[in-house]
C-alpha cells in the first residue's frame, strides 16, 4: 500500500508487468485501437478525453511506480505527448471538482499536478491525504485513476486553461 | 452506452433476477442472482464479497446506476421489484464508485 509520507520508487519491470495484467480489464474486450488509446512504450498509455462540450484533451498515464503507487497522470500536448509549462497550458482542462483540480504549476514547482489521490504526482509532491483515500494496490488499479478523472471532467469541466 | 431496459419484459417476481455490479476502482464486475424482494442496499452490500477477499466498503463509496452514473442513494431502501415498477435503473446494472481526495 502506498504511504503518503514516502517518496515513490520506480520499478519499471514491475510496472510493465502490472500494466500488461490490468490493461485487458480496462479495455473490456476492446483493442487499443478500438478504444482510441495509444501505447507509446511499455510503460506509457495515452487516452483521449473529451469534455461535455467536445473539447479534446490527451491524458498520458505512465507506470514506472505502478502498481504499488498509482500511475503518473498528466494532460499533454497531443502533438508532443508532453507538457511544457507556459507553452502547453491550453491543453489542460479547467476542472473545478471538490476532489480534483488541474494545476499547471503546483506550488511554483514547475510541475503539472492533477490534484487527486489516484495520481502518482499527488504523492510525489507530498500533498496531504486522508488515510481512507490512500492508493491501495490490493484494491485499486489504473482504472480508478481513469474513471476518477473522466467523471470529474464530465461533471465539473469549466473550459480550457491558458 | 444507453441502458437497455425491456419494458415488455415478462417478470415472475417469485423467481430471482440477475444483477450486475461494476467496481470502478478496478473495472471488474460481478453478476449474481437475487430475489426481487432484495433491497438495493442489500445488493450493494452483497457485491463486495464477490470481487476479491481484500475488497470492502469504504465510508465514502457510492452506489450508482451504471447508466449515466445516476446516484441511487435515495432509493437504497427499495426492493428490486419496487425499482422496476418505478423505472429506476431498469437494466439492473449498477456501479460502485470510490471516494478520492485532493483539489
Amino acid at each position: 500500500m502506498a504511504n503518503a509520507n514516502e517518496t515513490p520508487v520506480p520499478d519499471p519491470a514491475r510496472g510493465g508487468e502490472a500494466l500488461e495484467r490490468d490493461l485487458p480489464l480496462a479495455l473490456k474486450g476492446r483493442t487499443l485501437e478500438e478504444a482510441g488509446w495509444c501505447r507509446i512504450d511499455g510503460l506509457t498509455l495515452c487516452v483521449p478525453l473529451w469534455s461535455p462540450s467536445a473539447d479534446f484533451f490527451l491524458l498520458r498515464l505512465q507506470f514506472h511506480c505502478y502498481p504499488e503507487w498509482p500511475p503518473s497522470a498528466q494532460f499533454v500536448n497531443p502533438i508532443t505527448k508532453d507538457y511544457k509549462l507556459g507553452d502547453d497550458d491550453r491543453w489542460l482542462p479547467n476542472i473545478e471538482a471538490p476532489h480534483l483540480r488541474v494545476h499547471p504549476n503546483y506550488n511554483d514547482q514547475k510541475r503539472q499536478l492533477i490534484c487527486n489521490s489516484t495520481t502518482l504526482e499527488f504523492y510525489d509532491l507530498r500533498h496531504s491525504v486522508e488515510a481512507r483515500h490512500v492508493w491501495d494496490p490490493e484494491r485499486h488499479n489504473f482504472n480508478h485513476t481513469l474513471f476518477t478523472i473522466t467523471e470529474a471532467m464530465r461533471l465539473y469541466y469549466r473550459g480550457r486553461q491558458g | 452506452m444507453a441502458e437497455v431496459a425491456d419494458e415488455n419484459e415478462v417478470v415472475d417476481f417469485a423467481k430471482e433476477t440477475r444483477v450486475v455490479v461494476l467496481n470502478t476502482k478496478t473495472n471488474r464486475d460481478v453478476t449474481f442472482k437475487v430475489s426481487w424482494t432484495t433491497t438495493l442496499q442489500a445488493v450493494w452490500d452483497a457485491s463486495y464479497g464477490k470481487f476479491n477477499p481484500a475488497e470492502h466498503k469504504d465510508a465514502d463509496d457510492k452506489f450508482q446506476c451504471e447508466h449515466a452514473g445516476a446516484d441511487l442513494t435515495p432509493y437504497l431502501g427499495l426492493t428490486l421489484r419496487q425499482t422496476k415498477e418505478q423505472h429506476i435503473c431498469p437494466a439492473r446494472k449498477y456501479q460502485i464508485v470510490g471516494g478520492t481526495g485532493g483539489a
